[in-house]
């Protein structure tokens, strides 16, 4: 049993974690979860030698430990998986797995025996990855096999994989679920970062929640759904059930004729006026040529587009943002924002043109307004883009892009990468734009969000849409490419 | 305001360390630095002639830094400004000349804008090729500087030569007096141009933060990607933007020839190497208008008093260059990893 008491750890003037015990059996996948910022990779770092805590003790069985330094933690067997990968890029998979702890032969390093070391780990495991490839070539699902294969190289009996999913396609997670699994069975603890609730009541055993450095809640997952668990993580109930409209769709405002793109097959979509429409798949199906293709960014190949109204099939993206379509992109810092910009300036993008002179003192009152009305938290409206964290950034990109009551509203991966409270503001804000009349086209590689959201849910797979449905079991299936 | 990651602290401190490593060099030298920089500031600002010199040094310096500068603001990478100048001052001093017969105003003001007509010609030029052709603007524009500089040797050595005053240099006839500018400190080089290279900088200031113009190009210039999604006109920014920026080069040559030359001179812009102490005065300020005048004068009075500290101490011109190669290099590093941090 692996048992963390009273831990507190101070950042200056904030308390990242305030007293938090955490009690996990050994041979399980216990989840522990929380908001950004809620403390949960501290909490890790405390365990894996990386945080030194200002009070708090920690026990192995029992046993009372020091854990000063990661060489100390792994001395206990506790290996760490970070957020952000530490391999040698330019390094093979076997010389990372093996690094610090290597086999030699006559005094050197010996290359034959780490790749055969590496290849029957990845055979006892499950976790299947060349050993001479280099790192650097790799995809990220096979760069978290290696970081998995290290730990457990330097025979890691407790693994903490610090979110793990974050990076990885849905199959690539479901490989490491069968992993963490299997990892159990043989009667090694598993420590699971994460604040994507389905995958964490998927594969864990006990739940612990985390808010603001604080233990809200140990459930065992058999007993508690998302539903508690987000409760428990934003300290209130939260409203995720699928919300019909009010009154029924109107004249479509978003209609696709056979339009084609490099990257999409000939695809015909309408949207009416009133109606949230969400586009599923797995990641990389499309989904980003399909929103660029109506956005005016991907030129057209064939077919017509119509927003508004308007024939619009070459129109640049000024003239589609004229006739009333937002964009929110799906890569906020790609393309949502200039962080560099300040906070008023990104709010401008759009409604720049309508005079010759900019007048500074309107861009800064206006962003004030905006600020308020979609709750950014943010310093100054002057301040740049760049402090703001992810969800308000995310905020900032949606505060612009829903003000002008836009007809049509692209919304791509609106709540990627945001915390619990941001994800449902902006759900009620695309629920509040399509109440007022707008129709919005939500691409969503969350199946969860699309359900809450969506009044109609189509599938996009290999760059064609291949049905529709409502149906969880039967968007999965499409999904993988089973359609007639 | 916090433009592109170069602070005035930062600045100030690749100035310290080049006077610093400069210093070093004299010793070196076995020459004592007290001497050689009391030299080297006599020379270059110590008295109204000299600090007279240095700013009429400036002149072309700060403005073709303001055009280059321009351009880098918007991120796009044009290293032309040299050619620019080159056509902008030759086609200043041969249509000055050609319409002389006109009234005064008229030639002046014919004069200047065709002068910044051309500089935005040679710039437009790559901007177009890289919008239709995907040709990277940063070679191209290097590349006309070469040749811009060997098209007008060519047309000051033969078609356009002033055959009058049996000269045997490559240059042409002399601009009307209307269109030489005043001297506006008795007894000194300094002319008029002055005001331009006052004015440019706040006109550009005013262009990038008052207007939505300069809005979209500076968004333009901080991610592209944003400003596309947004509804910026690419292609058109870019051509814009590099008429512009050409054009400021074209000016910066059109006050060379108005204000000190008094015709196209061939090799009047090359070997002083005015357009990159442009780029590096520009670098230098951050890109930033006001800051640009400042550095394009601190390097101005630099080479100014390169002269002057030959010829009162030991220590040979090219401390100078010393000082000036060592800011350059640490404004370059600077920048480079600035744009590292962005990226990230
Ligand atoms: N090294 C650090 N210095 C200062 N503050 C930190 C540091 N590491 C984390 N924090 C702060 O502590 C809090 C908890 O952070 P973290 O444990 O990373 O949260 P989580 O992993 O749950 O998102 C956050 O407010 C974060 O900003
Ligand atoms: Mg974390």
């Amino acid at each position: 049993m692996i048992a963390l008491e009273g831990i507190v750890k101070r950042f200056g003037a904030l308390t990242a974690l305030d007293g938090v015990d955490l009690t996990v059996e050994r041979g399980t996948v216990h989840a522990v979860v929380g908001e950004n910022g809620a403390g949960k990779t501290t909490l890790m770092g405390v365990l894996g030698g990386i945080v030194a805590a200002d009070a708090g003790t920690v026990s192995l069985d029992g046993e009372p430990v020091r854990i000063a330094s990661v060489e100390d933690a792994y001395a206990h067997g506790i290996g760490m998986v970070h957020q952000h990968f530490r391999l040698f890029r330019r390094l093979t998979v076997a010389e990372n797995v093996v690094m610090g702890r290597e086999p030699r032969r006559r005094g050197g390093y010996d290359h034959a025996a780490a790749e055969a070391l590496v290849d029957e780990l990845g055979r006892a495991h499950g976790l299947r990855v060349d050993p001479r490839a280099r790192v650097g070539e790799l995809s990220v699902g096979d760069q978290q096999r290696v970081e998995l294969l290290r730990a457990l190289h330097r025979a890691a009996d407790v693994l903490i994989l610090d979110e793990p999913t974050a990076v990885l396609t849905p199959q690539e997670a479901e490989g490491l679920f069968g992993v963490m699994r299997e990892l159990a069975g043989q009667g090694r603890t598993v420590l699971f970062i994460s604040h994507k609730l389905r995958e964490v009541l998927t594969v864990s055993d006990t739940v612990t929640v985390l808010r603001r450095g604080s233990v809200t809640g140990v459930r065992r997952a058999s007993e508690t759904d998302e539903r508690e668990l987000a409760g428990l993580m934003v300290g209130r109930a939260i409203e995720s059930a699928y919300q019909a409209p009010d009154t029924p769709a109107g004249e479509p405002v978003l209609r696709l004729e056979a339009l084609t793109a490099r990257g999409l097959k000939p695809l015909d979509l309408e949207v009416s006026a009133g109606e949230i429409v969400g586009v599923a798949g797995v990641a990389g199906n499309g989904q980003t040529e399909l929103a660029e293709a109506i956005a005016g960014l991907r030129p057209r190949e064939g077919g017509t587009l119509t927003i508004a109204g308007r024939a619009l099939s070459d129109a640049t993206v000024a003239q589609r943002r004229e006739a009333g379509l937002a964009h929110i992109p799906e890569d906020r810092y790609a393309r949502g924002l200039a962080r560099e910009a300040t906070i008023a300036e990104n709010l401008l993008m759009g409604t720049h043109r309508r005079r010759f002179r900019l007048d500074r003192r309107a861009m800064n009152a206006r962003a004030r307004e905006l600020v308020e009305a979609f709750d950014v938290r943010a310093g100054d409206v002057g301040d740049r883009a760049a402090t703001l964290s992810g969800g308000n950034a995310q905020k900032l990109v949606i505060a612009r892009e829903l003000a002008g009551e836009p007809a049509v509203v692209l919304a791509c991966q609106p709540t990627r990468g945001v915390d619990i409270g941001a994800a449902e503001f902006v759900h009620a804000q695309l629920r509040a734009a399509r109440d007022r009349g707008a129709g919005v086209l939500l691409i969503s590689a969350d199946l969860d969000e699309l359900l809450a959201l969506a009044d109609r849910i189509v599938v996009l797979y290999e760059g064609a849409l291949v049905g529709e449905s409502r149906d969880e079991a039967e968007l999965g299936l499409l999904m993988a490419g089973a359609h007639a | 305001m916090r433009d592109r990651g170069f602070a005035v602290g930062e600045a100030l401190l690749a100035v310290a360390i080049a006077l610093a490593v400069g210093a070093l060099f004299v010793l070196i030298a076995d020459d004592s630095p007290a001497t050689a920089y009391e030299a080297l500031w006599t020379s270059s600002v110590g008295s109204t002639n000299a600090l007279a010199q240095s700013m009429t040094t400036a002149i072309p310096i700060i403005v073709v830094g303001l055009g280059m500068g321009l351009a880098f603001r918007v991120g796009l990478f044009n290293l032309g400004g040299e050619g620019q100048m080159i056509l902008g001052a030759l086609t200043t001093a041969v249509v000055g000349h050609a319409l002389a017969s006109l009234p005064g105003a008229i030639t002046f003001v014919l004069a200047v804008v065709s002068g910044c007509l051309a500089g935005a010609a040679w710039a437009v030029l790559p901007a177009l090729w890289e919008v239709f052709l995907r040709v990277p603007l940063v070679v191209t524009t290097l590349l006309l500087n070469y040749v811009g500089a060997l098209l007008a040797t060519y047309l000051a050595a033969y078609p356009l030569r002033d055959e009058s005053g049996g000269s045997t240099l490559a240059q042409t006839a002399e601009i009307p007096s209307a269109l030489q500018l005043p001297i506006i400190v008795p007894n000194t080089p300094l002319h008029a141009g002055l005001f331009a290279a006052v004015l440019a900088p706040l006109g550009v200031l005013w262009l990038l933060q008052r207007t939505s113009l300069g809005y979209a190009m500076r968004m333009t210039g901080l991610n592209r990607d944003f400003a596309e999604t947004g509804g910026v006109p690419m292609k058109r920014t870019i051509v814009t933007t590099m008429a512009l920026s050409g054009a400021l080069c074209g000016l910066a040559g059109a006050l060379l020839v108005m204000g000190q030359t008094y015709r196209y001179l061939d090799d009047s812009i090359v070997s002083p190497q005015t357009a990159w102490s442009g780029l590096a005065a520009s670098m230098l300020a951050g890109f930033h208008p006001l800051f640009t005048f400042v550095s394009g004068f601190f390097l101005a009075a630099l080479q100014t008093g390169g002269s002057g500290l030959q010829l009162a101490t030991n220590v040979p011109l090219q401390l100078v260059n010393v000082i000036q190669a060592v800011i350059i290099a640490m404004v370059a590093v600077r920048l480079w990893l600035g744009r590292r941090v962005l990226r990230r």
